[in-house]
């Protein structure tokens, strides 16, 4: 323990009127006299020239080609599995953000864009086709419970199906003559993810 | 270890190398992250006209593809600002085509009229070699107490400060209109927002939500699927929905609400209320005048309501109180619970129970299936059930009850009281306090008890097949005694207890 026996000696003086300080300085005495006991030192005479033995053999080995010089030695040799990874990890989070920032601002230009750029409009295209597929893929399950069904429910999810599916048709025969207005493409987003929507509904309501 | 010059160069030579290796890593993985070739080149265009407006001209747009913003204001002037955008594979080609979208700005007799005219654009550009793409949004500054047509396709329209009667019609896009006048509203594929409006106003929207606040006059909406929402309206509302909840907030007349697959919900109604619903829950409260709630498969509930309360369901439950008027409730499969009603039910139900508490007028309860329960009644009480328990308690008029296959209780009854009872048990309780009223039990497979006031007096008949006869008060009897029958008087024999089993004991009890 750290302190001059007359910092200790003022400080049991205190403890023995503050029940508190008291109770910290029995803590911190079975803790000392608890790691002096812990406490063991031994010699590692075989530590060392095994360390020494490795470092030689590793620089007699034979030449290296210059990829293993650069990147090879490096990355499966001197460098640390810790180092890697950190790196790895390094890259990915940087990678994201990077990432993340462009396709906020795309995402923003999305929003607010009269007119979108090529490469915007490229992902959009992407997104829509994903929803058609994604909108395929749900229509093919719901069909039967739609076409059998004569409930009211069922009528009139048919009946907001065919509304979308002619708002889409609308959005899409606009937006093939002019691809890169911003309020057609999210419109046409929207329709779809309304169309996905009601589609699931159908499925949640066969449930 | 005599190391130390040559593993700072290594040391250094790894990090330097590694530097390397994370910039190739980054950049080889996010490349296209810092591209923007986009390939396209796109102009911009404004213009800019104003017109003065006379007498009770007014402003129309025809307009698409672009966001229209128009505003009310002093004056008489008519500001339009219009910014064209054309994006093409080549700067001359979008500045062609931005040449040739035409704002026509045509004044007449009526005000002046603004229409955006495109270059024909009839096929879809093949995407290779380039493509084009256009769009036009306005601000127009226009003169507040001045009429407005608009017609808007592909776009969001918002318009603002116009008190004039505005007739806004938009597809493909959101609809805001505030601070309004009387207004005319559709809308095909968005949302409609309306806040603040001075005059009547009617909106019709085909796919999108209804928001509607604060109209100083009366309001009618349809929507076909979306969403409605409206609250403080002056006068009366009249709704129509499709497939999306309703909610009506304040209203200041008489409303009517349909809707077909969604939840309704009405409040602080000064007036009358008729709701139908097809397919969804109502619930109902703070209504001055009468309501009627009508609906297919979902629960309905009234609250506080100030005239008549007419409820009707096939299959949900039916719940109720603080109804000022007459209240009538009939739904096929559900339960009826209703308190604090104050001129009377009429309750029928095929296939649930029925339970009434604090009601000031008759209680009339039929169900099939379900048991009956009422608690204080300050009227007659009349029940027919075929397959279930009735019981009441505290009724201060008479009580008549059918049922089948269950008991029959009933306790602090102060009129006449008559059960006829096919298999079950009966148990009966004469209110002490109001003299002498007659008293006909029937059933046929169980027991009779009843119990009447020792001060009154009874003619009795009493007889059974299968059973016993007793009674804890003294009988003066006349004719035949057997075991089975009894004949005779209690006290002075002024009321009527006819007591008939067939296979079960009847006991005439002493009451409080």
């Amino acid at each position: 323990m750290d302190g001059t026996a007359e910092e200790w000696a003022a400080l049991e003086t205190h403890a023995s009127t503050c029940a508190a300080c008291g109770q910290e300085i029995r803590a911190w005495k079975n803790l000392s006299l608890v790691a002096a006991e812990l406490h063991e030192e031994w010699d590692s005479p075989t530590l060392w020239p095994r360390i020494e033995k490795a470092l030689t053999a590793q620089s007699t080995t034979p030449e290296s080609s210059w990829w293993q010089q650069a990147f090879g030695n490096w990355l499966l040799g001197s460098l640390r599995w810790q180092t890697v990874a950190a790196a790895i990890v390094l890259v990915a989070l940087t990678g994201s953000a990077i990432w993340f920032a462009s396709s906020s601002k795309k995402h923003d230009g999305l929003q607010n864009q009269a007119l979108l750029n090529d490469r915007t409009v490229n992902e959009v295209e992407r997104a829509e086709a994903a929803y058609e597929h994604a909108i395929d893929k749900l229509d093919a399950q719901a069909r039967p419970q739609l076409e059998n069904s004569s409930t009211p429910l069922m009528a009139n999810y048919r009946e907001k199906l065919l509304v979308l599916d002619s708002a889409i048709a609308d959005l899409k025969s606009q937006a093939g003559m002019n691809p890169a207005n911003g309020h057609l493409r999210r419109q046409l987003l929207a329709m779809y993810q309304e169309k996905q929507d009601t589609l699931e509904q159908i499925l949640e309501a066969k449930k | 270890m005599n190391s130390s010059a040559p593993s700072k160069a290594a040391g250094a030579l790894r990090v330097v190398r590694a530097c390397l290796f994370f910039i190739v890593l980054v950049f080889s993985v996010n490349l296209p992250a810092f591209g923007n070739n986009s390939g396209q080149d796109e102009v911009k265009r404004d213009f800019q006209k104003t017109v003065t407006l006379s007498g009770n001209q007014g402003v129309s747009l025809d307009h698409r593809l672009g966001q229209v913003r128009i505003h009310g204001g002093s004056g008489h002037e008519v500001n339009i600002s219009a910014t064209i955008r054309v994006q093409s594979h080549t700067n001359s080609d979008a500045h062609e085509f931005a040449q040739k979208i035409e704002i026509e700005v045509r004044e007449s007799n009526d005000g002046v009229h603004i229409r955006t005219i495109y270059p024909d654009n009839k096929f879809p550009v093949i995407r290779i070699g380039g493509r084009t793409s256009y769009s036009v949004d306005y601000d127009i500054a226009m003169p507040a107490d001045a009429p407005l047509w608009m017609h808007n396709d592909f776009g969001n329209a918002e318009i603002s400060s116009v008190r004039g009667w505005a007739q806004l019609e938009n597809g493909h896009g959101v609809l805001t209109v505030r601070d309004a006048g009387g207004a005319k509203l559709v809308n095909s594929f968005g949302r409609i927002e309306l806040s603040n409006a001075t005059g009547n106003c009617t909106i019709t929207n085909n796919n999108g939500a209804v928001s509607v606040s604060n109209v100083k006059g009366t309001l009618e909406v349809r929507n076909r699927f979306g969403e409605i929402d409206a609250s403080q309206i002056s006068g009366g509302a009249s709704i129509s929905g499709g497939n999306g909840a309703v909610r009506l907030n304040e209203a200041g007349g008489n409303s009517t609400i349909s809707n077909s697959f969604g939840e309704v919900n009405a409040r602080n109604i000064n007036g009358s209320l008729t709701i139908t619903n097809s397919n969804g829950k109502i619930d109902a409260s703070d209504v001055t005048g009468n309501a009627e709630l009508k609906t297919s498969f979902g629960a309905v509930e009234a609250t506080r309501i100030g005239g008549t309360l007419t409820l009707n369901n096939n299959n949900g439950a039916l719940h109720f109180s603080e109804a000022h008027g007459l209240v009538s409730a009939n739904t096929s499969f559900g339960s009826v619970s209703g308190n604090r009603l104050f001129k009377g039910a009429n309750i029928v139900t095929g296939n649930g129970a029925i339970e009434l508490s604090e009601v000031d007028g008759d209680v009339y309860a039929r169900t099939s299936f379900g048991s009956i329960h009422a608690e204080n009644v300050q009227g007659k009480f009349t029940a027919q059930d075929s397959n279930g328990a009735v019981t009441a308690k505290s009724i201060s008029g008479d009580a008549s009850v059918d049922t089948s296959f269950s008991g029959v209780t009933l306790e602090g009854v102060g009129g006449k009281i008559r059960v006829d009872n096919q298999n079950g048990a009966i148990d009966v309780t004469a209110n002490s306090g109001s003299g002498c009223k007659d008293i006909n039990l029937k059933t046929s497979f169980s027991h009779i008890a009843v119990r009447v006031p020792s001060n009154a007096g009874y003619k009795v008949t009493a007889r059974t097949s299968f059973g016993h006869v007793s009674s804890d008060l003294p009988i003066t009897t006349t004719g035949t005694m057997g075991g089975d029958s009894l004949n005779g008087t209690i006290g002075g024999g002024g009321c009527t207890l006819d007591l008939a089993n067939s296979n079960g004991n009847i006991q005439i009890l002493r009451g409080q």
